[in-house]
Protein backbone atom coordinates (compact mmCIF):
# COMPACT_ATOMS: atom_id res chain seq x y z
CA UNK A 1 0.00 0.00 0.00
CA UNK A 2 1.20 3.10 -1.25
CA UNK A 3 2.49 5.62 1.81
CA UNK A 4 0.59 9.38 1.81
CA UNK A 5 2.52 11.76 0.73
CA UNK A 6 3.02 13.66 4.24
CA UNK A 7 4.37 9.93 5.49
CA UNK A 8 6.78 9.94 2.60
CA UNK A 9 7.79 13.63 3.26
CA UNK A 10 8.44 12.71 7.35
CA UNK A 11 10.13 9.56 6.56
CA UNK A 12 12.10 12.18 4.13
CA UNK A 13 12.80 14.32 7.30
CA UNK A 14 13.78 11.11 9.63
CA UNK A 15 10.76 11.92 11.52
CA UNK A 16 8.88 8.89 11.15
CA UNK A 17 8.24 6.33 14.47
CA UNK A 18 9.94 3.07 14.16
CA UNK A 19 7.20 0.51 12.71
CA UNK A 20 5.99 3.41 9.99
CA UNK A 21 9.60 3.96 9.00
CA UNK A 22 9.92 0.37 7.99
CA UNK A 23 6.97 0.10 5.74
CA UNK A 24 7.99 3.12 3.79
CA UNK A 25 11.21 1.69 3.49
CA UNK A 26 10.26 -2.25 2.60
CA UNK A 27 7.24 -0.23 0.00
CA UNK A 28 10.27 1.49 -1.08
CA UNK A 29 12.29 -1.17 -2.17
CA UNK A 30 9.68 -2.78 -3.98
CA UNK A 31 8.95 0.38 -6.09
CA UNK A 32 12.08 2.21 -7.71
CA UNK A 33 10.09 4.76 -8.89
CA UNK A 34 9.20 6.02 -5.46
CA UNK A 35 12.41 5.77 -4.32
CA UNK A 36 14.54 7.40 -7.19
CA UNK A 37 11.81 10.49 -6.71
CA UNK A 38 12.99 10.24 -2.96
CA UNK A 39 16.05 10.55 -3.52
CA UNK A 40 15.86 13.22 -6.22
CA UNK A 41 13.91 15.08 -3.33
CA UNK A 42 16.69 14.43 -1.03
CA UNK A 43 19.78 15.43 -3.06
CA UNK A 44 17.93 18.85 -4.06
CA UNK A 45 17.18 19.07 0.10
CA UNK A 46 21.01 18.38 0.25
CA UNK A 47 21.61 21.68 -1.92
CA UNK A 48 18.76 23.72 -0.36
CA UNK A 49 20.78 23.18 2.83
CA UNK A 50 24.04 24.25 0.39
CA UNK A 51 22.18 27.88 0.52
CA UNK A 52 24.35 30.36 2.70
CA UNK A 53 22.63 32.11 5.36
CA UNK A 54 21.99 35.88 4.08
CA UNK A 55 23.28 38.39 6.57
CA UNK A 56 21.61 41.87 6.38
CA UNK A 57 23.88 44.73 4.54
CA UNK A 58 22.49 47.32 6.97
CA UNK A 59 21.80 47.94 10.27
CA UNK A 60 17.82 47.76 11.41
CA UNK A 61 16.39 51.10 11.26
CA UNK A 62 12.84 51.30 12.37
CA UNK A 63 10.98 54.25 11.55
CA UNK A 64 7.08 55.04 11.07
CA UNK A 65 7.81 57.39 8.35
CA UNK A 66 6.36 60.03 9.78
CA UNK A 67 7.37 62.87 7.13
CA UNK A 68 5.11 61.19 4.43
CA UNK A 69 2.35 61.47 6.62
CA UNK A 70 1.01 64.59 4.45
CA UNK A 71 1.57 62.52 1.44
CA UNK A 72 -0.34 59.65 2.59
CA UNK A 73 -2.97 62.14 3.78
CA UNK A 74 -2.82 63.36 -0.01
CA UNK A 75 -3.14 59.98 -1.58
CA UNK A 76 -5.37 58.21 0.96
CA UNK A 77 -7.90 56.23 -0.86
CA UNK A 78 -10.35 58.33 0.37
CA UNK A 79 -9.40 61.22 -1.54
CA UNK A 80 -7.87 59.50 -4.63
CA UNK A 81 -11.50 58.39 -4.68
CA UNK A 82 -12.98 61.67 -4.56
CA UNK A 83 -10.17 63.12 -7.27
CA UNK A 84 -11.39 60.36 -9.28
CA UNK A 85 -15.14 60.65 -9.31
CA UNK A 86 -14.05 64.54 -9.34
CA UNK A 87 -12.06 63.99 -12.44
CA UNK A 88 -15.20 61.39 -13.76
CA UNK A 89 -17.36 64.18 -13.56
CA UNK A 90 -14.89 66.96 -15.08
CA UNK A 91 -14.57 64.35 -18.21
CA UNK A 92 -18.46 63.85 -18.50
CA UNK A 93 -19.05 68.17 -18.55
CA UNK A 94 -16.21 68.55 -21.21
CA UNK A 95 -17.52 65.58 -23.81
CA UNK A 96 -20.71 66.64 -22.98
CA UNK A 97 -19.98 70.28 -24.33
CA UNK A 98 -18.00 69.02 -26.99
CA UNK A 99 -20.68 66.97 -28.53
CA UNK A 100 -23.87 69.48 -27.66
CA UNK A 101 -25.62 67.17 -25.10
CA UNK A 102 -29.16 68.13 -24.16
CA UNK A 103 -31.71 67.49 -21.98
CA UNK A 104 -35.04 68.61 -22.41
CA UNK A 105 -38.26 67.79 -20.40
CA UNK A 106 -41.56 69.00 -22.15
CA UNK A 107 -44.97 66.96 -20.78
CA UNK A 108 -44.52 64.28 -22.99
CA UNK A 109 -41.17 63.22 -21.40
CA UNK A 110 -37.46 63.92 -21.10
CA UNK A 111 -35.70 64.19 -24.42
CA UNK A 112 -31.67 64.00 -24.53
CA UNK A 113 -30.26 64.91 -27.75
CA UNK A 114 -26.91 65.60 -29.45
CA UNK A 115 -25.54 68.10 -32.12
CA UNK A 116 -27.78 70.25 -33.50
CA UNK A 117 -31.63 69.70 -32.85
CA UNK A 118 -33.54 69.98 -35.89
CA UNK A 119 -37.20 71.32 -35.70
CA UNK A 120 -39.38 68.54 -36.61
CA UNK A 121 -42.58 68.85 -38.38
CA UNK A 122 -44.82 65.78 -37.14
CA UNK A 123 -48.45 65.57 -38.36
CA UNK A 124 -50.67 67.45 -34.92
CA UNK A 125 -53.80 68.01 -34.72
CA UNK A 126 -54.06 71.44 -35.92
CA UNK A 127 -53.63 74.32 -32.70
CA UNK A 128 -57.08 75.51 -33.10
CA UNK A 129 -59.11 72.02 -33.11
CA UNK A 130 -62.61 71.40 -31.19
CA UNK A 131 -62.72 71.03 -27.69
CA UNK A 132 -65.13 68.13 -27.70
CA UNK A 133 -66.22 68.45 -24.28
CA UNK A 134 -67.61 71.98 -24.82
CA UNK A 135 -69.61 70.63 -27.93
CA UNK A 136 -70.73 67.76 -25.81
CA UNK A 137 -71.71 70.30 -23.40
CA UNK A 138 -73.30 72.72 -26.11
CA UNK A 139 -75.55 69.72 -26.96
CA UNK A 140 -77.00 68.38 -23.81
CA UNK A 141 -78.00 72.04 -23.14
CA UNK A 142 -79.83 72.23 -26.54
CA UNK A 143 -81.48 69.06 -25.85
CA UNK A 144 -82.20 69.78 -22.18
CA UNK A 145 -83.84 73.29 -23.50
CA UNK A 146 -85.92 71.08 -26.02
CA UNK A 147 -87.02 68.49 -23.34
CA UNK A 148 -87.94 70.91 -21.02
CA UNK A 149 -90.05 72.57 -23.91
CA UNK A 150 -91.52 69.96 -25.06
CA UNK A 151 -91.92 69.03 -21.22
CA UNK A 152 -93.95 72.37 -20.26
CA UNK A 153 -95.92 71.85 -23.73
CA UNK A 154 -97.30 68.50 -22.36
CA UNK A 155 -98.25 69.37 -18.94
CA UNK A 156 -100.36 72.48 -20.53
CA UNK A 157 -101.90 69.99 -22.67
CA UNK A 158 -102.56 67.01 -20.04
CA UNK A 159 -104.18 69.74 -18.00
CA UNK A 160 -106.50 70.82 -20.26
CA UNK A 161 -107.59 67.34 -21.67
CA UNK A 162 -108.16 67.30 -17.44
CA UNK A 163 -110.18 70.08 -17.61
CA UNK A 164 -112.21 68.58 -20.81
CA UNK A 165 -113.01 65.74 -19.20
CA UNK A 166 -114.23 67.15 -15.66
CA UNK A 167 -116.76 69.46 -17.41
CA UNK A 168 -117.61 67.68 -20.23
CA UNK A 169 -118.29 68.60 -23.78
CA UNK A 170 -121.82 69.82 -23.35
CA UNK A 171 -121.51 73.47 -23.96
CA UNK A 172 -119.91 75.61 -26.58
CA UNK A 173 -118.95 77.97 -24.31
CA UNK A 174 -116.90 75.67 -22.08
CA UNK A 175 -115.48 74.05 -25.30
CA UNK A 176 -113.68 77.56 -26.27
CA UNK A 177 -111.72 77.01 -23.18
CA UNK A 178 -110.28 73.98 -24.34
CA UNK A 179 -108.24 72.50 -26.88
CA UNK A 180 -110.21 70.53 -29.67
CA UNK A 181 -109.13 68.01 -31.09
CA UNK A 182 -107.45 70.09 -34.22
CA UNK A 183 -105.60 71.52 -32.14
CA UNK A 184 -103.63 69.11 -30.12
CA UNK A 185 -102.76 67.46 -33.62
CA UNK A 186 -101.60 71.02 -34.31
CA UNK A 187 -99.78 71.35 -31.37
CA UNK A 188 -98.13 68.03 -31.40
CA UNK A 189 -97.31 68.49 -35.43
CA UNK A 190 -95.72 71.52 -34.18
CA UNK A 191 -93.57 70.01 -31.47
CA UNK A 192 -93.09 67.27 -34.09
CA UNK A 193 -91.58 70.34 -35.99
CA UNK A 194 -89.71 71.55 -33.31
CA UNK A 195 -88.27 68.77 -32.23
CA UNK A 196 -86.84 67.89 -35.96
CA UNK A 197 -85.71 71.62 -36.08
CA UNK A 198 -83.50 71.17 -32.86
CA UNK A 199 -82.51 68.06 -33.94
CA UNK A 200 -81.39 69.29 -37.55
CA UNK A 201 -79.94 71.95 -35.67
CA UNK A 202 -77.69 69.82 -33.62
CA UNK A 203 -76.31 67.48 -36.73
CA UNK A 204 -75.52 70.58 -38.53
CA UNK A 205 -73.41 72.62 -36.24
CA UNK A 206 -71.80 68.64 -35.39
CA UNK A 207 -71.60 68.12 -38.82
CA UNK A 208 -69.91 71.86 -39.41
CA UNK A 209 -67.62 71.19 -36.40
CA UNK A 210 -66.16 68.03 -37.33
CA UNK A 211 -65.48 69.23 -40.86
CA UNK A 212 -63.37 72.25 -39.26
CA UNK A 213 -61.56 69.43 -37.34
CA UNK A 214 -60.67 67.17 -39.91
CA UNK A 215 -60.05 70.26 -42.42
CA UNK A 216 -56.91 71.24 -39.64
CA UNK A 217 -56.06 67.80 -39.16
CA UNK A 218 -55.71 67.33 -43.49
CA UNK A 219 -54.19 70.95 -43.59
CA UNK A 220 -51.32 69.83 -40.56
CA UNK A 221 -50.92 65.99 -42.68
CA UNK A 222 -50.61 68.09 -46.37
CA UNK A 223 -47.85 70.36 -44.64
CA UNK A 224 -45.86 67.37 -43.22
CA UNK A 225 -46.20 65.61 -46.25
CA UNK A 226 -45.23 68.42 -48.65
CA UNK A 227 -42.16 69.08 -46.43
CA UNK A 228 -41.23 65.02 -46.71
CA UNK A 229 -41.19 65.36 -50.67
CA UNK A 230 -39.61 68.46 -50.35
CA UNK A 231 -37.03 66.87 -48.46
CA UNK A 232 -36.71 63.76 -50.15
CA UNK A 233 -36.89 65.56 -53.69
CA UNK A 234 -33.66 67.55 -52.09
CA UNK A 235 -31.99 64.29 -51.63
CA UNK A 236 -32.70 62.95 -54.89
CA UNK A 237 -31.30 65.85 -55.96
CA UNK A 238 -28.09 65.64 -54.32
CA UNK A 239 -27.60 62.08 -55.30
CA UNK A 240 -28.42 62.72 -59.11
CA UNK A 241 -25.91 65.27 -58.67
CA UNK A 242 -23.07 63.39 -57.25
CA UNK A 243 -23.92 60.44 -59.59
CA UNK A 244 -23.66 63.05 -62.52
CA UNK A 245 -20.47 64.00 -61.36
CA UNK A 246 -19.27 60.14 -60.69
CA UNK A 247 -20.24 59.55 -64.57
CA UNK A 248 -18.46 63.39 -65.86
CA UNK A 249 -15.40 61.93 -64.19
CA UNK A 250 -15.69 58.13 -65.48
CA UNK A 251 -16.02 59.71 -68.99
CA UNK A 252 -13.05 61.95 -68.52
CA UNK A 253 -11.23 58.78 -67.63
CA UNK A 254 -12.27 56.79 -70.36
CA UNK A 255 -11.43 59.62 -72.38
CA UNK A 256 -7.92 59.76 -71.89
CA UNK A 257 -8.12 55.94 -71.94
CA UNK A 258 -9.00 55.70 -75.33
CA UNK A 259 -7.08 58.97 -76.57
CA UNK A 260 -4.34 57.10 -75.03
CA UNK A 261 -5.05 53.73 -77.13
CA UNK A 262 -5.90 55.83 -79.89
CA UNK A 263 -2.12 57.46 -79.65
CA UNK A 264 -0.74 53.95 -78.88
CA UNK A 265 -2.32 52.33 -82.11
CA UNK A 266 -0.78 55.25 -84.03
CA UNK B 1 15.69 31.03 26.18
CA UNK B 2 15.80 32.73 29.81
CA UNK B 3 17.46 36.27 28.84
CA UNK B 4 14.86 35.78 25.68
CA UNK B 5 11.83 35.55 28.38
CA UNK B 6 13.25 38.52 30.49
CA UNK B 7 13.91 41.14 27.39
CA UNK B 8 10.94 39.97 26.05
CA UNK B 9 9.17 40.76 29.55
CA UNK B 10 10.92 44.13 29.46
CA UNK B 11 9.71 44.76 26.09
CA UNK B 12 6.36 44.33 26.85
CA UNK B 13 6.78 46.52 29.75
CA UNK B 14 7.68 49.52 27.42
CA UNK B 15 11.66 49.26 28.34
CA UNK B 16 13.16 50.49 24.64
CA UNK B 17 16.60 49.27 25.25
CA UNK B 18 15.17 45.51 25.89
CA UNK B 19 13.14 45.95 22.60
CA UNK B 20 16.06 47.63 20.38
CA UNK B 21 18.34 44.17 21.63
CA UNK B 22 15.53 41.44 20.92
CA UNK B 23 15.35 42.97 17.69
CA UNK B 24 19.25 43.14 17.43
CA UNK B 25 18.85 39.34 18.48
CA UNK B 26 16.39 38.55 15.70
CA UNK B 27 17.13 40.89 12.92
CA UNK B 28 19.45 38.63 11.21
CA UNK B 29 17.10 35.24 11.47
CA UNK B 30 13.89 37.55 9.84
CA UNK B 31 15.52 39.10 7.46
CA UNK B 32 16.97 35.68 6.36
CA UNK B 33 14.03 34.45 6.31
CA UNK B 34 12.61 37.73 4.13
CA UNK B 35 15.58 37.41 1.78
CA UNK B 36 14.58 33.77 0.97
CA UNK B 37 11.04 34.23 0.45
CA UNK B 38 11.38 37.09 -1.96
CA UNK B 39 15.21 36.36 -3.08
CA UNK B 40 15.54 40.35 -3.08
CA UNK B 41 17.57 42.23 -0.66
CA UNK B 42 15.79 45.50 -0.79
CA UNK B 43 12.06 43.64 -0.63
CA UNK B 44 13.83 41.97 2.81
CA UNK B 45 14.81 44.95 4.00
CA UNK B 46 11.57 46.71 3.94
CA UNK B 47 9.95 42.98 5.34
CA UNK B 48 11.52 43.10 8.03
CA UNK B 49 11.32 46.92 9.00
CA UNK B 50 7.53 46.14 8.60
CA UNK B 51 7.49 42.98 10.44
CA UNK B 52 9.74 44.46 13.40
CA UNK B 53 7.55 47.66 13.83
CA UNK B 54 4.60 45.19 13.99
CA UNK B 55 6.50 43.38 16.87
CA UNK B 56 7.16 46.46 18.48
CA UNK B 57 3.20 47.83 18.18
CA UNK B 58 1.65 44.16 19.14
CA UNK B 59 4.72 43.12 21.83
CA UNK B 60 2.23 44.11 24.70
CA UNK B 61 -0.39 41.84 23.57
CA UNK B 62 1.86 38.81 23.68
CA UNK B 63 0.18 36.47 26.06
CA UNK B 64 2.75 34.05 26.37
CA UNK B 65 6.39 34.65 25.87
CA UNK B 66 7.38 30.92 25.07
CA UNK B 67 5.33 31.75 21.96
CA UNK B 68 7.26 34.21 20.90
CA UNK B 69 9.51 32.50 18.22
CA UNK B 70 6.25 30.89 16.24
CA UNK B 71 4.70 34.96 16.83
CA UNK B 72 7.50 36.88 14.92
CA UNK B 73 7.40 34.37 12.26
CA UNK B 74 4.09 34.84 12.03
CA UNK B 75 4.25 38.42 11.41
CA UNK B 76 6.86 37.99 9.26
CA UNK B 77 5.33 35.60 7.01
CA UNK B 78 1.48 38.18 7.26
CA UNK B 79 4.10 40.80 5.59
CA UNK B 80 5.95 38.96 3.27
CA UNK B 81 2.69 37.80 1.98
CA UNK B 82 1.35 40.86 1.92
CA UNK B 83 3.79 42.59 0.31
CA UNK B 84 3.60 39.83 -2.25
CA UNK B 85 0.34 40.42 -2.72
CA UNK B 86 0.78 44.21 -3.33
CA UNK B 87 3.59 43.15 -5.63
CA UNK B 88 1.40 40.78 -7.58
CA UNK B 89 -1.39 44.32 -7.89
CA UNK B 90 1.38 46.75 -9.38
CA UNK B 91 2.30 43.89 -12.30
CA UNK B 92 -1.22 43.31 -12.81
CA UNK B 93 -1.63 46.88 -13.07
CA UNK B 94 1.18 48.03 -15.14
CA UNK B 95 0.93 47.52 -18.44
CA UNK B 96 4.43 46.52 -19.40
CA UNK B 97 3.93 43.12 -18.15
CA UNK B 98 2.58 41.37 -20.27
CA UNK B 99 4.77 37.77 -20.09
CA UNK B 100 3.35 34.51 -18.05
CA UNK B 101 4.65 33.38 -15.13
CA UNK B 102 6.37 30.90 -16.58
CA UNK B 103 8.35 32.64 -18.77
CA UNK B 104 9.38 34.95 -16.69
CA UNK B 105 10.62 31.75 -14.42
CA UNK B 106 12.73 31.34 -17.56
CA UNK B 107 13.73 34.94 -17.89
CA UNK B 108 14.82 35.42 -14.36
CA UNK B 109 17.47 32.90 -14.25
CA UNK B 110 20.77 33.67 -15.42
CA UNK B 111 21.82 31.68 -18.90
CA UNK B 112 24.23 28.81 -17.77
CA UNK B 113 27.06 26.95 -19.37
CA UNK B 114 26.20 23.93 -22.16
CA UNK B 115 27.96 21.42 -20.19
CA UNK B 116 25.01 21.59 -18.06
CA UNK B 117 22.93 19.64 -20.49
CA UNK B 118 24.73 16.99 -19.68
CA UNK B 119 24.36 16.24 -16.05
CA UNK B 120 21.94 18.86 -14.35
CA UNK B 121 22.74 17.20 -10.89
CA UNK B 122 26.29 18.13 -10.86
CA UNK B 123 25.99 21.36 -12.45
CA UNK B 124 23.88 22.49 -9.03
CA UNK B 125 27.10 21.22 -6.72
CA UNK B 126 28.56 24.34 -8.36
CA UNK B 127 29.27 27.27 -6.74
CA UNK B 128 25.98 29.37 -8.63
CA UNK B 129 24.05 26.56 -7.44
CA UNK B 130 22.87 28.53 -4.21
CA UNK B 131 21.77 31.49 -6.23
CA UNK B 132 19.96 29.47 -9.27
CA UNK B 133 17.93 27.66 -5.93
CA UNK B 134 17.25 30.92 -4.41
CA UNK B 135 15.65 32.14 -7.41
CA UNK B 136 13.84 29.34 -8.29
CA UNK B 137 12.29 29.10 -4.72
CA UNK B 138 11.08 32.49 -4.83
CA UNK B 139 9.19 31.18 -7.52
CA UNK B 140 7.31 29.07 -6.47
CA UNK B 141 3.81 29.17 -4.86
CA UNK B 142 4.20 31.70 -1.27
CA UNK B 143 2.29 28.95 1.03
CA UNK B 144 4.53 26.30 -0.03
CA UNK B 145 7.49 28.44 -0.14
CA UNK B 146 7.27 29.87 3.21
CA UNK B 147 7.04 26.08 4.49
CA UNK B 148 10.64 25.41 2.38
CA UNK B 149 11.85 28.07 4.48
CA UNK B 150 10.62 26.81 8.09
CA UNK B 151 11.71 23.55 7.39
CA UNK B 152 14.97 23.88 5.87
CA UNK B 153 16.84 27.31 6.66
CA UNK B 154 15.27 27.59 10.10
CA UNK B 155 14.74 23.93 11.14
CA UNK B 156 11.32 24.20 12.60
CA UNK B 157 9.65 21.32 13.28
CA UNK B 158 6.32 20.24 11.88
CA UNK B 159 4.68 21.18 14.80
CA UNK B 160 6.19 24.61 15.10
CA UNK B 161 5.13 25.58 11.48
CA UNK B 162 1.64 24.28 11.88
CA UNK B 163 1.71 26.53 14.97
CA UNK B 164 3.42 29.41 13.23
CA UNK B 165 0.76 29.37 10.42
CA UNK B 166 -2.31 28.06 11.94
CA UNK B 167 -2.67 25.03 9.37
CA UNK B 168 -2.66 21.31 10.55
CA UNK B 169 0.86 19.37 10.59
CA UNK B 170 -0.69 17.25 7.55
CA UNK B 171 -1.03 20.44 5.73
CA UNK B 172 2.21 21.70 6.50
CA UNK B 173 3.77 18.11 5.51
CA UNK B 174 1.53 18.31 1.73
CA UNK B 175 2.78 22.03 1.53
CA UNK B 176 6.27 20.91 1.99
CA UNK B 177 5.93 17.75 0.07
CA UNK B 178 4.24 19.45 -3.34
CA UNK B 179 6.13 22.44 -2.53
CA UNK B 180 9.85 20.60 -3.25
CA UNK B 181 8.39 18.63 -5.94
CA UNK B 182 7.66 22.01 -7.83
CA UNK B 183 11.08 23.42 -7.07
CA UNK B 184 12.83 19.99 -8.48
CA UNK B 185 10.37 20.78 -11.48
CA UNK B 186 11.56 24.57 -11.50
CA UNK B 187 15.00 23.25 -11.99
CA UNK B 188 14.41 20.48 -13.98
CA UNK B 189 12.90 23.53 -16.54
CA UNK B 190 15.33 25.92 -16.27
CA UNK B 191 18.51 23.32 -17.04
CA UNK B 192 17.18 20.74 -19.69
Amino acid sequence: MKPSNEILIAYLYGELEEPTRKQVELYLAQNPMEAANLQEMRELRENLQKIPFKMPQKPLVLSRNTNHTSHKALFSPFVRNFMAMAAAIALLLVVAYITQFRLNGNAEGWQLSFGDVREKNNPTTPANSIDTLQLVRWLENKQRKAYTDIYHKISALDNKVNESQKYGHNSESNNKEFFTKTEVLALLQKLRKEDYEVFKEVLASSSQEQQLYLSKAFEGFASYWEQKRQEDLEQIEASLSTFREQASEKFKENDVILTKLIDNQK
Amino acid sequence: MFASDVLIAEAQNGNQQAFNKLAEKWYPTIYNFAYKYFCDEDKAMEATQKTFINVFQGIEKLQDSKKFKSWIYRIAHNVCHNEHKKEKKRNLLSLFRYKNQEDEAIDYLPIVDEDIYANPASYLDKQESSELLEKALAQINPDQKVVIIMKEFEGMKFSEIAETLQISENTAKARLYYGLQALRKIVEKTFI
